[in-house]
């Protein structure tokens, strides 16, 4: 597989000037990883186009171009325990669809976002407007959703939806511009922004949260423009500019993702003992891209806060590559990628130890992950621990614990499925 | 409308005349019913020869904007690839061309096929963007979901009466 390693700019002659901000990355190569096959969800009765993970509930999400949003979660069957289902755990547990967001919408549901809380679901749809849903009821268990708001402006197809905030969020669409919303009231929603400047049909959008006290978020979008934007909040509120134009590919950018940053607590336990309770600086986060020029390029920003290319994998993908997102931190840096050939790649990141080269790798790939074009990958980002090895993952069968450690990756796809995998080292 | 874009194309009648034939093996090949029908390029042809220009009562295959010759088929990767002339080098009825046959590739063709339909190169002033435009799956959904649009399409797949 060709790469193509960047070598980062060094912070030589800044002196005086903040100094770049450290990448979460691990100094080894990341070990292989197997993906297996937990659960096919059917029902939407088109496409596929998104699947969002909850933030703090093990509940999936998936939009499509049926015009429905679909709710699905893991149920344990109270029967599960008797001797046949012994040696094959994963009988006893199956994913349903718990709950269903339709009849508002006329068109395809094209993208789907929680908020940080997991109270909050908004959609983005053909039908030129984002609905925000709120959920119906304060039982932790229960996942049930009435509309909110309807968010109206933009003039043609909303392509993609992304909360900053349980109460701001940003729309983008093929009219060419990107929106930021403010929750002013329950149910109402102020427009804090039109940011325009793309030439072309933006495809979606991501916020990069501030890192520091005091700093502020920017906000990503690409575009069939081939670019990604950069968008910062100037000192006078609501006051949006574009910051940074990042062009580096050749075709459509399809999606632009922001690596997770929380440091586990397992890593903060180990830098204390490490340091005597010195605390690092905050790492940055990479931004990942991935376009239909068939490449996914890894971002940072300098000590300017201008962002630079650090690394590009090529090679693995015979079509256009439709969406990317990241493993949560705790699992290294690692990358999943959909691509138009019906495959799912799991790519790794690395650095060199001393010289400022950021390296990246294949770590799985599932060759025929759908029967069609992959739209959406996700990985949940609720997971206990470090990955697996397949050792463990014998062990659990063995004693027929649940898979509360297992990293589940979920995927959409164009031939109306959702399916959920399993990942752990090989 | 009431400027016709291209008032004057050219009809290719011997078209009707000269139909493509498949040799006496594929045609042995095709009565076995064990045996795999592979897509080619004869068969897509077959698919689309008939799509009704959206200004005049020709088909594309009068008009030649589709032939046999332009067609190529990856039986392997499940991949078709179809370039199309149109008519005229301003022709703003490209695109809908483009989009009939690509609805009708997706409704004839085995589910999962990829379809990538392009301009012959060098036949059009903006090439890049209707290829562009053509081969955004995206927006080929979003534009289908366009009633009115879909309206005409359909007209255009629908066969002569």
């Amino acid at each position: 597989m060709p790469l193509f390693p960047a070598s980062a700019s060094g912070n030589g002659n800044n002196t005086g000037v903040a100094e770049e901000k450290p990448l979460n990355l691990p100094f080894d190569p990341p070990p292989l990883l197997r993906v297996d096959p937990v659960a096919v969800l059917e029902g939407h009765e088109d496409r596929v186009w998104c699947v969002s993970w909850c933030p703090t509930a093990n509940v999936l999400a998936s939009s499509s171009a049926d015009k429905t949003v679909k709710l699905w979660s893991c149920l344990q069957h109270a029967k599960a325990v008797d001797e046949q289902h012994q040696q094959y755990p994963q009988k006893g547990l199956s994913w349903e669809c718990i709950h269903t967001l339709a009849g508002e919408h006329s068109r395809t549901v094209r993208h789907i976002s929680w908020s940080p809380s997991g109270d909050y679901i908004a959609c983005a749809s053909f039908d030129r407007t984002a609905t925000v849903w709120k959920r119906a009821s304060d039982d932790v268990n229960r996942f049930d959703f009435e509309l909110e708001a309807i968010l109206d402006g933009h003039e043609s197809e909303v392509k993609c939806v992304a909360w900053l905030t349980d109460s701001t969020l940003a729309t983008c669409s093929r009219d060419r511009t990107v929106w930021v919303w403010d929750r002013v009231d329950v149910g109402e929603f102020e427009c804090a922004g039109v940011l325009a400047g793309h030439a072309q049909d933006v495809k979606a959008c991501a916020w990069i949260p501030p890192i520091d006290g005091g700093a502020k978020p920017l906000l990503l979008s690409c575009s069939y423009d081939n670019t990604v934007k950069v968008w910062a909040e100037s000192h006078i509120r609501d006051d949006w500019h574009c910051f940074q134009t990042l062009t580096r590919h050749d075709e459509t950018v399809w999606s632009v993702a922001v690596q997770p940053v929380e440091q586990s607590i397992e890593t903060l336990r180990a830098e204390e003992e490490e340091e005597g309770g010195e605390a690092q600086p905050t790492c940055q986060p990479i931004i990942c891209c991935c376009s239909d020029d068939k490449s996914v390029t890894f971002w940072k920003r300098n000590a300017e806060g201008k962002f630079h290319v650090i690394v590009t994998a090529t090679g693995f993908a015979e079509r256009s590559i439709y969406t990317v997102g990241w493993a949560p931190s705790n699992c290294g840096a690692i990358v999943a990628c959909g691509s138009g050939d019906n495959k799912i790649t799991l790519l790794g990141l690395y650095q060199s130890r001393g010289y400022n080269e950021v390296h990246v790798t294949v770590l799985a790939e599932l060759p025929s992950a759908h029967e069609a074009d992959v739209n959406s990958v996700a990985f949940c980002s609720i997971v206990k621990g470090a990955l697996d090895d397949s050792k463990e993952v014998v062990n659990d069968n063995n004693n027929n614990s649940s898979s509360s450690s297992a990293l589940l990756l979920a995927s959409g796809g164009d031939d109306n499925m959702v399916r959920v995998w399993r990942v752990a080292r090989a | 409308m009431t400027e016709l874009v291209n008032p004057n194309p050219t009809v290719f009648r011997d078209a009707l005349q000269h139909q493509p034939q498949r040799s006496a093996e594929e045609l042995l090949q095709e009565q076995d019913e064990s045996f795999r029908d592979p897509i080619d390029s004869l068969e897509v042809f077959h698919h689309i020869r008939s799509i009704r220009d959206p200004e005049h009562p020709n088909t594309l295959e009068e008009l030649k904007v589709v032939e046999p010759e332009l067609i190529r088929v990856d039986e392997v990767k499940q991949t078709v690839r179809v370039q199309f002339t149109p008519t005229v080098p301003h022709c703003s009825m490209t695109t809908l061309i483009g989009l009939c046959i690509s609805l009708k590739l997706q409704r004839s063709l085995p589910r999962g096929t990829k379809v990538d339909v392009y301009v012959t190169p060098g036949s059009h002033e903006q090439e890049e963007q209707v290829n562009k435009q053509l081969n955004d799956k995206e927006r080929v959904a979003a534009a289908l979901e366009n009633k009115n649009l879909l309206n005409v399409v359909e007209s255009c797949l629908n066969e002569f009466e």
